[in-house]
């Protein structure tokens, strides 16, 4: 054997362990990388269900982002004080009781401490991957086409795997639209227009 | 036309450098056989691994928001600011874009009246320049760090005892540009009995200002507008290059080269001693050695009419100065002769020959003055004699590195100052040797404004808040002054009662502010009337040099990358090739391919160089095509020690401790030259033999007047045959370049433009030397002709996004693939790194990572653009034509609801390039510029026969050769 062979076999070696290894963790769970389902604990208790279901506030009210940026942001902690100056307790607490939210106020002392919250971040595209908010928005695609019923999640999670299949599916099926309506096709699919 | 790039392949021999593929894969990785048992024992290893792998656990990442919404700023979305660059002393105007806070990236501002929306690679490399760890992060004394209010303390504490003792302050600077910042230095200077503010330029153009006193009665620099002239001699001035403002005179040059101009093209003949890039540009070049000058100056001072004597000139030079006299004479009012030796008296003749031949108010402006070297030569030799004698109490140092580049008696005499004060922003040669050290900002973190012509201003506004606990030097000077005011503050007062008065467009100072701060700069209306010419020539005569006997004359010349060395510690500007050698990482002392035969040096040699009585100092020897024979030329701005990273490995020697004061101005002038070989060999980081291009017809020319006779003249594209496959479809947009020949002066700003736009990382020396550097556009330099005066040519070398790819169809993952807008697209997480493609591209333009390369520290990786991926090891890369850019042109289109407009979309290259050599956009749209572009009858492709379709073409160069030489035709076959 010589020295060549030697040492592909042996990185051979540790690939096979670990391949045969992580297919069968992931037989039982999900594909490397697909985060659907990712819901974690955030420092503040904060539902969309209660801001953009119950009090139908638009999408776009706080993430203001989402029409001229490739980021939708998530709002700076300025943007909720606009009305937790003055609201302060629980949902559903009556006019003239006095409930106060501890949720509420874990914001308030940080505003206070003038100290931003650490979020924790679900939706996560690799490096390699360019998602422009603005184009998809401005273009009437839909929040929930992407994230999920997310006027309805308590604590929010990754509805979708959002692997690229997802996204060319949709892109095609677009164009597809467009072009039975006798206009160009408009969603691109080269390589280059997610991946620069 | 047979072009060469290398005297080694010109000659026939085998050029020995690495090859890139040399190494066995994986690089690095340990040799060692394996057996069986050692199999399954490896595998094992890798089951735990996957184990871990596969279980573990998410890692959390943490998304903070701003607590505060900040006003106009959208995370993701680019903000533009125009400002004034501070790389050196010309104060070009630039638009810095601003994501998220932070400057990434540099581009010239289209307003600009002087430079016009082109800027130069030290200008595009600045924001390494902020992002740079080894910055100082506060004032100390002595070496000991401490607070600002503590030093302010200590530092009133000892001027108060200066002023009480009636001692000398002086302030030594660099050209200031900022007519505020001055002011603030003569504020401070004003409380102290004969303050003096003493200004140097390292690159010092000292002797012109003082040849006008003589001629004109006034100390002036010219302003010269080059687009006035119809005939150009530049005498070793690298006008294109590095002398005074690279990119306005690219700028005005550039508009009267080529035929299809609105003015007709220009002549320009160039004579100097070393090749330099405004050189490689001429339409004629002159070798002279620098002793030279002087005679060929009043022979031409004699044919243009001029009073004197002159002898006559050695055969061959004789008839040269007699055709570019007759040249000069035809265009009486439009000629300009322009003269980079910084000694007196070759600045009198130019001076004299510019007034015989009426170019003062056509290309010679005296009206309104350059003010971009305010450098006095003769009063920093009155400085170090004051300090030597110990007259000076105090010296503080501003916007300058003397210790570094004035000669070795300045270094001597500082250690006689008490109180030394620096204000650089890095602990340099100079801060090294000073008591207090006040670190100033880097120029985009602070307010400034600039005056580079007598009546253009321009402001310069801060991009970001200040990285680390520097304070702005105007603010400083002023807190020291006892006039203590934010810089903001003491700028906006002076413009209000010394600029606004001066403009009559704008009523209100606050709309006249922000239109300023919005737009740049600002032409003020008058000037003051331009001095007369009232020179006595027999006065003049009496500074007449004696010439020199030395059969070796020095010649140390600035390089485009380095300039001064105020850069040296950017890897950016030390990786970028010389324009004109192509080494890199190094400077070299360069040899007459005649002279080094006689003196038995090859490139690569080490020679050892004794300059007088100064240290001898050891350097490679480069064999430069195009050099005086007579002429030995060495690089300034090497051997930087002081202010980098901790690691940094000394770069090149320092070839400004070589200067002395000559006559009062800064030179090497007739010291003795001691040269002599040392045994061994130097390697030299050169990329001009990498990537061989076989010897196929790659770069065109024809002459001016074979042109004009008949346009059609210029050799036809190929055609080429019929292809196997089918031609692709194109969608919205389809993308192609045309690069001018004749408009590229090879300046090499695109090629940092695209560096900084597009992540590109540095490898180093060592491995520019396997040929792995990774610049995704180059600047391949040919020359044709003889070895001792051959023409040169520049042609931008980057991916060509052929239609018919030869690199598409070789790679087995579908990595890189066309799109259909034309580009050829790379995918960089489908790369698997075969590096088919790469052997597969006739252009090798193709780039691999061969490393993770660093981009080192958490300060250096700010300056990465966030809209392109950094790729990682074993990944191919190469030109995209700047897709990034292109996509956020195309949605800005979208969301506005319009069609994309011609010019909106342009590549990182395109954009700052001073000379718009490059056109660029969608060739499906028939009225825009590069369609007009594709049907110039001078358009050719390289390697267009091959049948490779590239997007990519260039226009054949045309030189503009004296007329009355036969020289005709063209060299197309």
């Amino acid at each position: 054997m010589n020295m060549r062979t030697g040492r592909v076999a042996l990185a051979g070696a540790v690939a096979l362990g670990a391949s045969v290894m992580i297919l069968l963790v992931s037989v039982d769970t999900k594909w490397l990388g697909d985060n659907s389902g990712y819901k974690p604990v955030q420092p503040i208790a904060y539902s969309h269900a209660l801001h953009a279901g119950e009090l139908k506030l638009d999408c776009l009210f706080c993430h203001t982002g989402a029409e001229q940026s490739r980021h939708a942001g998530i709002p700076p902690l300025s943007t909720c004080m606009k009305c937790h100056e003055v609201i302060l307790n629980r949902v559903g607490t009556k006019p003239g009781q006095v409930d106060r939210s501890p949720e509420i106020e874990k914001m308030n002392q940080a505003w206070k401490r003038g100290q931003s919250i650490a979020w924790v971040r679900i939706h996560r595209l690799p490096d390699h991957v360019k998602f422009p908010h603005n184009r998809h928005v401005n273009a009437g695609v839909a929040c929930q086409t992407c994230h999920g019923e997310i006027q309805g999640m308590e604590r929010v999670e990754q509805a979708r795997t959002w692997a690229m299949g997802e996204c060319l599916a949709c892109h095609r099926a677009e164009n597809q639209k467009l072009q039975m309506n006798g206009k160009a096709s408009a969603a691109p699919t080269d390589c280059t227009a997610c991946h620069h | 036309m047979r072009v060469w790039k290398s005297l080694g392949e010109r000659r026939g021999h085998v050029i020995n450098t690495r090859a890139e593929f040399a190494d066995e894969l994986p690089v690095g990785a340990s040799v060692r056989q394996i057996s069986r048992r050692d199999f399954f024992r490896f595998s094992g290893v890798g089951f735990a691994a996957g184990l871990a792998l596969g279980c573990k656990s998410k890692v959390v990442e943490k998304a903070l928001p701003y607590l505060n919404a900040q006003e106009g700023l959208t995370p993701g979305v680019a903000q533009w600011y125009a400002t004034t660059c501070g790389g050196c002393s010309a104060g070009c105007g630039v638009l810095a874009r601003s994501r998220d806070g932070r400057p990434v990236k540099l581009e010239g501002n289209p307003d600009h009246p002087r430079s016009r929306g082109g800027l130069c690679a030290m200008g595009q490399a600045q924001t390494r320049g902020l992002y740079d760890s080894a910055r100082l992060r506060g004032p100390s004394i002595q070496g000991r760090s401490l607070a600002w209010s503590a030093f302010d303390q200590d530092l009133a504490h000892r001027l108060q005892r200066i002023r009480a003792e009636g001692g000398a302050v002086r302030i030594l600077s660099g050209t200031v540009l900022s007519p505020s910042l001055r002011a603030a230095a003569l504020a401070f200077l004003a409380g102290f009995k004969g303050g003096r503010l003493d200004v140097y330029d390292a690159l010092s153009c000292a002797a012109i200002p003082a040849a006008y006193e003589r001629t004109h009665g006034r100390r002036i620099f010219p302003q010269y507008h080059l687009d006035r002239a119809s005939f150009i001699l530049g005498i070793e001035a690298d006008f294109l290059g590095t002398w005074v403002d690279p990119v306005g005179f690219t700028a005005a040059y550039a508009r009267r080269r080529g035929p299809d101009n609105a003015r007709s093209m220009s002549r320009h003949v160039q004579a100097e001693s070393g090749l330099s890039l405004t050189g490689s540009s001429a339409d004629e070049r002159l070798r002279l050695a620098p002793s030279e000058v002087v005679p060929f100056l009043e022979r031409l001072v004699v044919l243009c009419g001029g009073s004197g004597t002159a002898g006559a000139l050695r055969v061959g030079l004789e008839a040269k100065c007699e055709a570019t006299a007759k040249g000069l004479r035809e265009h009486r009012g439009s000629s300009l002769v322009l003269c980079g030796v910084n000694e007196r008296y070759p600045q009198i003749l130019t001076a004299r020959l510019n007034h015989l031949l009426g170019a003062e108010g056509g290309p010679v402006d005296l009206a309104r003055p350059s003010l971009q070297k305010q450098g006095d030569d003769r009063a920093i030799g009155a400085l170090i004699q004051e300090m030597e004698a110990g007259q000076v109490a105090a010296l503080l140092v501003l916007g300058a590195n003397p210790i570094y580049d004035l000669p070795p008696a300045f270094t001597r005499a500082f250690a006689k100052v008490g109180l030394r004060i620096s204000l650089a922003p890095t602990m340099d040669e100079t801060a090294t040797a000073c008591t207090h050290v006040a670190p100033d900002h880097h120029w985009l973190e602070a307010w400034r404004d600039a005056e580079p012509l007598a009546g253009t201003l321009s402001l310069a506004q801060p991009l970001l808040n200040p990285l680390f606990g520097t304070r702005d030097a105007m603010e400083s000077l002023l807190g020291w002054a006892g006039q203590g005011q934010a810089a903001l503050d003491f700028i906006r007062a002076r413009w209000k009662a010394e600029v606004f008065p001066r403009q009559r467009t704008t009523a209100e100072f606050e709309a006249f502010w922000s239109a300023i701060l919005q737009k740049g700069a600002v032409v003020l209306e008058g000037a003051e009337p331009a001095p007369a010419y009232r020179e006595d020539p027999l006065a003049s005569a009496s500074e007449r040099p004696r010439p020199s006997p030395e059969p070796y004359e020095l010649l140390l010349y600035p390089k485009v990358s380095q300039g001064d060395g105020r850069h040296a510690f950017n890897p950016w500007l030390q990786e970028l090739p010389d324009p004109v050698t192509k080494v890199t990482w190094d400077n070299y002392l360069s040899l007459a391919p005649a002279t080094a035969q006689r003196l038995g040096f090859e490139q690569g040699d080490q020679a050892a160089l004794r300059v007088g009585d100064h240290p001898e100092q050891v350097l490679p020897v480069v064999v430069q095509p195009g050099q005086d024979d007579r002429t030995l030329a060495v690089a300034l701005g090497y051997g930087r020690m002081q202010g980098g990273p901790k690691d940094w490995v000394k770069v090149g020697s320092n070839a400004f401790s070589w200067r002395e004061f000559q006559g009062g101005f800064l030179g090497v002038g007739a010291q003795a030259l001691q040269l002599r070989r040392v045994a061994g060999r130097s390697v030299l980081a050169v990329t001009q033999d990498h990537h061989s291009l076989e010897g196929r017809e790659l770069v065109r020319e024809m002459s001016l007047a074979a042109y004009l006779r008949d346009p059609a003249s210029a050799r036809p594209l190929e055609q080429p045959g019929a292809s196997i496959y089918p031609a692709h479809a194109h969608g919205a947009h389809r993308w192609a370049m045309v690069i001018d020949l004749s408009k590229c002066t090879g300046c090499s700003g695109c090629v940092i433009g695209c560096q900084v736009e597009n992540n590109i990382p540095v490898v180093g020396k060592d491995e520019v030397l396997r040929k792995r550097e990774m610049h995704w556009l180059r600047i391949d330099r040919y020359y044709e002709g003889s070895e001792s005066e051959p023409s040169v040519f520049h042609q931008p070398m980057m991916c060509q996004q052929c239609d018919n790819a030869p690199c598409e169809n070789v790679c087995p993952v579908l990595a890189t693939m066309h799109s259909d807008e034309g580009l050829n697209q790379q995918v960089y997480n489908r790369c698997v790194g075969t590096r088919y493609c790469a052997n597969n591209c006739p252009y090798k333009v193709r780039r691999f990572n061969w490393w993770e390369y660093p981009h080192s520290g958490d300060i250096e990786r700010l300056a990465l653009n966030p809209d392109v991926t950094v790729r990682s090891r074993g990944v191919m890369e190469k030109c995209s034509f700047c897709v990034q850019r292109l996509l956020e042109a195309k949605a800005k289109a979208k969301d506005e609801g319009r069609e994309l407009k011609d010019g909106e979309a342009l590549p990182a290259c395109m954009q700052s390039c001073p000379a718009q050599a490059i056109v660029f956009g969608d060739v499906q749209d028939p009225g825009s510029q590069i369609s007009r572009a594709m049907r110039d009858p001078k358009r050719f492709t390289v390697l267009g026969e091959l049948g490779i379709a590239p997007a990519v073409s260039y226009l054949t160069r045309i030189i503009n050769r004296d007329a009355s030489q036969s020289h005709g035709g063209h060299h197309g076959a």
